[in-house]
């Protein structure tokens, strides 16, 4: 992990600030109970682990049952378990030592309602002075309040909670899709932004990659295009694509929408 | 590990690279192969085909006339990369001069990078050098 740069990255209602050669390598799970693993080049990786509870009070039962699972495995591999451990204000802040070695933290956010599980993990060998500040930009955010979701380059937010349907991460590419009660939309965000625009025009690349059809397509700005549909059965759509010459991206946010709240706004894609 | 697993390890003995190994490695272009255009749209690459030892089959193809070469067309970013192919530059080197050319991030330009050279080495137009390793892993 290389500290030098570093990317945001938000999901399923927390954020956290991560080393930019980080890459999510397994995402599971929905804002009730789920998973995350960041690799990166080297052997160290970080894991964020979260499940929704009322009864936040037997946090350090589970830990001593990861602590467990983790005693077998060192068992199998013919290494000592060691561990150790220290309560803090808000949770509990621990180390273990064995066939690898990570850092992390397990805690209660009263703002969500959910128990998070934070660890930096490397082998033997690794440094894990990374944790401390991994660890501080670590936010969850109200349920009730905006969602912002910020993965691979895209960065999109809404006024409130949605629910990821299905995620789609290609060299180049990232693509997001959303449900909400009477709301539906595709987030993508797509690498070469300038070199598309170039080649193909704005306008004419997003028509063609968002299939967007008929002539309802305008061009805001040299740098926004827009597309509105016609309603269909109390569901309007509406299409807004930008291209960010600073990172060379286009961000895309094709929705469908039952009511005027949920009609996608410009800041809805700026960083 | 399944038996389908332990069978396909124990045949295949070509080694998977390591992504530090990758970040070392060195693309080195097959000389036979020449940048016969080049424009701001890309350049063109062309190839010789190899030629069949079966008598019948080569006397077919020079009778159906067909192609000794085979061109392949590269667009802009696709250029910029075999541009960055001089033998002596890194994965790792290449991959930095993508993300300040196109202003990527590291994944991303690694992403893309490991993809469009495995296509090319496919392909045979290129072929990656790496630093170290033994030469006595026998390919299928």
């Amino acid at each position: 992990m290389s500290p030098e740069k570093q990317a945001a990255f938000r999901w399923q209602g927390f954020e956290v600030v991560l080393p930019e050669d980080c890459a999510p390598v397994s995402l599971i799970g929905d804002r009730r109970e789920g998973y995350c693993r960041f690799g990166s080049p080297g052997s160290v990786g970080f894991q964020v682990r979260w499940k929704e509870t009322k009864h936040p009070g037997r946090l350090k039962d589970s830990l001593f049952a990861y602590f467990r699972i983790l005693q077998r495995e060192a068992r199998k591999a013919g290494k000592t378990f060691e561990s150790d451990l220290e309560e803090t204000d808000c949770g509990i802040a621990y180390r273990w030592r064995a066939h690898a070695k990570a850092q992390g933290q397990l805690f209660y956010s009263s703002i969500c309602g959910r128990v998070f599980f934070l660890e930096l993990l490397g082998d033997r060998k690794d440094s894990l002075a990374l944790y401390r500040r991994i660890s501080s930009t670590f936010r969850s955010s109200d349920p009730a309040g905006p969602d912002r979701w910020t993965v691979l380059g895209l960065d999109v937010r809404f006024p409130a909670p949605v629910q990821l349907e299905k995620r789609t991460f290609q060299a180049g590419r990232t693509l997001l899709e959303f449900s909400a009660k009477g709301f539906r939309a595709q987030a993508s965000r797509w690498g070469f932004g300038e070199q598309l625009a170039e080649r193909h025009g704005l306008a004419e690349w997003a028509a063609a990659a968002l299939a967007l059809p008929g002539p309802a397509i305008r061009a805001e700005d040299p740098d926004r295009v827009a597309w509105e549909g016609k309603p269909r059965f109390g569901w309007n759509s509406l299409a807004l694509v930008r291209l960010d010459r600073d990172q060379n991206r286009i961000l895309a946010l094709k929705a469908s929408y039952r009511k005027p709240q949920w009609r996608p706004e410009w800041d809805w894609l700026e960083s | 590990m399944g038996l389908a697993r332990i069978l396909s390890s124990t045949l295949d003995r070509r080694r998977r690279l390591e992504p530090e190994e990758l970040r070392k490695a060195v693309p080195m272009a097959n000389p036979a192969v020449k940048v016969v255009s080049e424009s701001d749209s890309g350049l063109i690459l062309e190839a010789p085909l190899q030629v069949s030892t079966n008598r019948w089959i080569a006397g077919m193809a020079r009778i159906l006339k067909q192609p000794n070469t085979k061109r392949f067309e590269l667009e802009p970013v696709g250029a910029f990369v075999w541009k960055s192919i001089d033998g002596s530059t890194s994965f790792e080197g290449i991959s930095r001069k993508l993300r300040e050319h196109y202003k990527m991030s590291r994944v991303e330009a690694d992403a893309a990078l490991g993809a469009f050279l495995q296509m090319l080495a496919q392909r045979r137009l290129i072929t990656l050098w790496i630093r170290g390793a033994r030469p006595s892993h026998r390919r299928r």
